[in-house]
């Protein structure tokens, strides 16, 4: 299993009291967001503004 | 990651070219003190890294200012005027379904014939770095310089975790020191993945401080009260900025804190070796006080033997000579007592006595019969005859006699030594055995002391060398800085916390300030986008943060899980610690413990070698396996401090742990006896797959630097 999937199952877990479907997906597709993101910056593939810009445009579409 | 080839020429003590392939699993290189081992490391790492290892200098950056220190010798010497020198290390490398080819090299010109170990008298051509491979369309990639080094961070083998996986042995107590925490706690965040949960949260505290930041903006322009709002506003951002300027003096004040727990641990150590020094000093006193004592021993017996042995010796198995000896001085006493009473008349010659006779003669009268007899008769005559007869014959007898009375008198005297000469005899086999076993102990004990004197003076150079001469002299001084570092460590601790106060007690004004600015009532109740942002933004910032001190623990505990496998795998097969590793959860010191989990208190400096290694291998293996990555383990010199039995075992797990591990070594390095030839036998028990030898060659008699080479022989 890569990386971000890793990180991403085990935040889930600290997830999962919340309740709704649809709440329980938006906040998955926020996490591997935000995952991916910090994958990309720990491994210098990325800076930190960019990734905050990157975020930030991504987000807004998310949650709407 | 494998390294499949290395290429290198003209790189420290490797002349010209060298090339050496490599294998997955474990790949040895034995080599004596000085053979190139060392040298083989930093041409790895000088060619991923520009960086390479100087014992008791550290870590030394190679650039246009001292590019000599990675020429071979023998090539800057052999050089004329004008002839271009490259030093060049290439290696092939597989990565991630890539083969690279990274190759760092130096050009040189010879400037003029002067001293050619000074750069002044080169000409520093180039320094290029070159990183080549295949890209997915086939097309070849090559990056130079900045962007090879860029690319070999990111995507080969990150600078960071380096120093962890490509590690000095000289650097081990750096890497881990296991009094102090803070190295742990680095090694954890430059090796393990806790960095990819850091920055989730680092990430999304950003986004949502920008978040709140927008909202405030859009709500501003809502609001009842804009006075109070601009107030309360200005007051949250001047607040956040005070906050994260306190972040960045902690994290300062941290990082000053790591710099004097290493400088106090460093002027520890000069302590301890000063100590150490005096106390060898001492030693190496009363060891020489020893030695003068047995060789003053050994001295006096060799007098007492030329004096006892150059008499006595000859009496050697002379027993039965000396009896034979005195049994004819007896006889001969005898003899000389029976001569006494002796003569052919068979009468005394004495009797009658020659004035009894003279008076026979004067009155012509025997005085035995009584018959007087006149001058011309038979009877005068015969007396007449035995007093001339007598007379002459005592004085013959008188005169034998006394010659044969001294020579009595001479065996008497001998006769009377026989006591003692059978004691002397008897004694002197023992005597002589006694002297030699005596002499043989004394040789012995002296061998020893000298032995040990030479170890004592070995130890006592090496600290000299590491610290100079004078180092009793700077004892106070480093004393002094010692305690110095300690008082600035409890003010910088004091200084933290204090920060650390100052920072709760601006968060609670800031979560004040937003209660308030939150209760300002908006002319338009309205629903913004960024509220309901934030509110995934805050149960997802919780569960970032709950995520990480779990996974930070869990990875302590990993940690220290692994590090104690693999000491378990070395301990149950040669006894070495009956005990295990633990590591402190506040403090992140580490240590052994008995089974109890009580200090173990027989623990020597061997033991923490092997806890250091167990440790930042379980960290390598652990992190390469959430990574799904896999780094070569290069190391130099990993087992020094530890005897043949634990380097053996720690070998062969290492090959079992890493997909490829390079190990330079003197350890496990056996000749053959009386040849000048490593026994290879005694190396295919470990099934051991791709063993090299480092040997050093060139002008026999004198192998200084400048006419000696390393040279690689595979040897299984």
């Amino acid at each position: 299993m890569e990386i971000e999937e890793k990180i991403i199952s085990e935040v889930n877990r600290q997830l999962q009291e919340i309740e709704g479907e649809e709440e329980n997906k938006i906040f998955k597709k926020v996490n591997s967001l935000f995952v991916y993101q910090s994958a990309k910056l720990t491994e210098k593939d990325r800076q930190f503004k960019e990734s905050i810009n990157y975020i930030e445009n991504k987000l807004f579409d998310i949650i709407k | 990651m494998i390294i499949s080839k290395a290429k290198i020429k003209n790189f420290q003590s490797y002349y010209d070219n060298t090339e050496v392939n490599l294998q997955k699993g474990l790949n040895l290189f034995l080599g004596t003190i000085g053979a190139g081992k060392s040298k083989l490391f930093n041409a790895f790492y000088w060619c991923f890294y520009d960086e390479i290892y100087k014992t008791d200098s550290g870590w030394l950056n190679i650039n246009s200012k001292n590019f000599l220190s990675v020429f071979n010798k023998k090539c800057l010497l052999d050089a004329d005027i004008n002839d271009v020198l490259e030093c060049c290390v290439e290696l092939t490398v597989e990565s991630e379904q890539k083969t690279y080819s990274v190759k760092n090299q130096i050009t040189i010109e010879r400037a003029n014939l002067e001293d050619y170990t000074s750069e002044r008298n080169w000409n520093f051509l180039s320094n290029d770095l070159i990183v080549s491979f295949d890209n997915e369309d086939g097309n070849r990639n090559n990056l130079e310089n900045y962007d090879a080094r860029n690319y070999i961070d990111k995507k080969i083998l990150p600078k960071q975790i380096s120093k962890y996986i490509w590690f000095q042995g000289e650097t081990l107590n750096e890497l881990i020191d296991i009094k102090n925490g803070s190295t742990f706690k680095n090694a954890i965040n430059y090796i393990s993945y806790i960095e990819y949960y850091e920055n989730n949260i680092n990430l999304i505290e950003e986004v949502i401080a920008r978040t709140e930041k927008e909202l405030r903006k859009k709500k501003k322009k809502n609001t009842t009260n804009e006075k109070e709002y601009t107030r309360l506003n200005y007051e949250i951002e001047r607040l956040e900025r005070e906050i994260k300027s306190n972040n960045k003096s902690i994290e300062n004040k941290k990082k000053e804190l790591e710099q004097i727990d290493k400088a106090i641990s460093e002027i520890d150590k000069r302590l301890n070796d000063i100590n150490e020094y005096i106390d060898l000093k001492n030693k190496e006193k009363s060891t020489d006080s020893e030695r003068k004592r047995i060789f003053d021993k050994i001295e006096e017996l060799e007098k007492g033997k030329s004096n006892n042995f150059s008499k006595k010796w000859i009496l050697i198995d002379t027993k039965e000579l000396l009896n034979n000896g005195f049994n004819k001085l007896n006889e001969f006493q005898k003899w000389y007592e029976e001569k006494q009473n002796n003569n052919p008349t068979g009468l005394p010659y004495d009797i009658p006595s020659p004035t009894y006779l003279k008076e026979m003669l004067a009155k012509k009268e025997c005085f035995v019969c009584g018959n007087k007899f006149s001058k011309d008769s038979e009877h005068y005559k015969r007396i007449n005859e035995r007093l001339e007869y007598a007379s002459g014959k005592i004085e013959e007898v008188k005169k034998e006699n006394r010659e044969l009375l001294s020579l009595n008198n001479k065996v008497t005297d001998l006769l009377s030594n026989q006591g003692y000469l059978n004691t002397v005899v008897n004694t002197v086999d023992d005597e002589i055995k006694e002297y030699f076993n005596n002499n043989k102990q004394l040789n012995s004990k002296k061998n020893e002391i000298l032995e040990d004197l030479k170890d004592i003076k070995d130890e006592i150079t090496s600290l000299q060398e590491k610290h100079g001469n004078k180092m009793t002299d700077s004892f106070l001084n480093e004393k002094s800085k010692y305690n110095y570092n300690i008082e600035e460590k409890e003010k910088i601790g004091r200084t933290i916390s204090s920060l650390e106060n100052k920072e709760f007690k601006l968060r609670q004004d800031l979560k004040r300030n937003k209660s308030d600015l939150d209760k300002i009532p908006q002319n338009i109740d309205k629903e913004y986008q960024e509220e309901r942002v934030l509110k995934y933004l805050y149960v997802l910032n919780d569960a970032y943060n709950k995520t990480l001190e779990k996974e930070f623990e869990k990875l302590i505990d990993k940690v220290e899980e692994k590090a104690n496998a693999i000491l378990y795998k070395i301990t149950k097969a040669n006894n070495v610690i009956n005990g295990k590793i633990k590591i402190d959860r506040d403090s992140f010191n580490i240590k052994l413990v008995d089974l109890d989990d009580n200090d173990n208190r027989d623990v020597n400096t061997g033991h923490n070698v092997l806890t250091k290694m167990c440790i930042i291998n379980a960290m390598v293996i652990i992190s390469n396996e959430y990574k799904n990555k896999s780094y070569s383990f290069i190391t130099d010199a990993p087992t020094s401090d530890l005897d043949d039995g634990t380097t053996k075992l720690y070998y062969k797990i290492i090959n079992e742990e890493f997909e490829q591990s390079i190990v330079l070594t003197k350890d496990l390095f056996v000749y053959k006896k009386d040849k000048n030839e490593v026994d290879v036998d005694s190396l295919k028990q470990f099934n051991f797959n791709n063993v090299f030898v480092i040997k050093k060659e060139g002008a026999s008699k004198d192998l200084t630097e400048s006419n000696s080479y390393s040279k690689l022989e595979k040897i299984i």
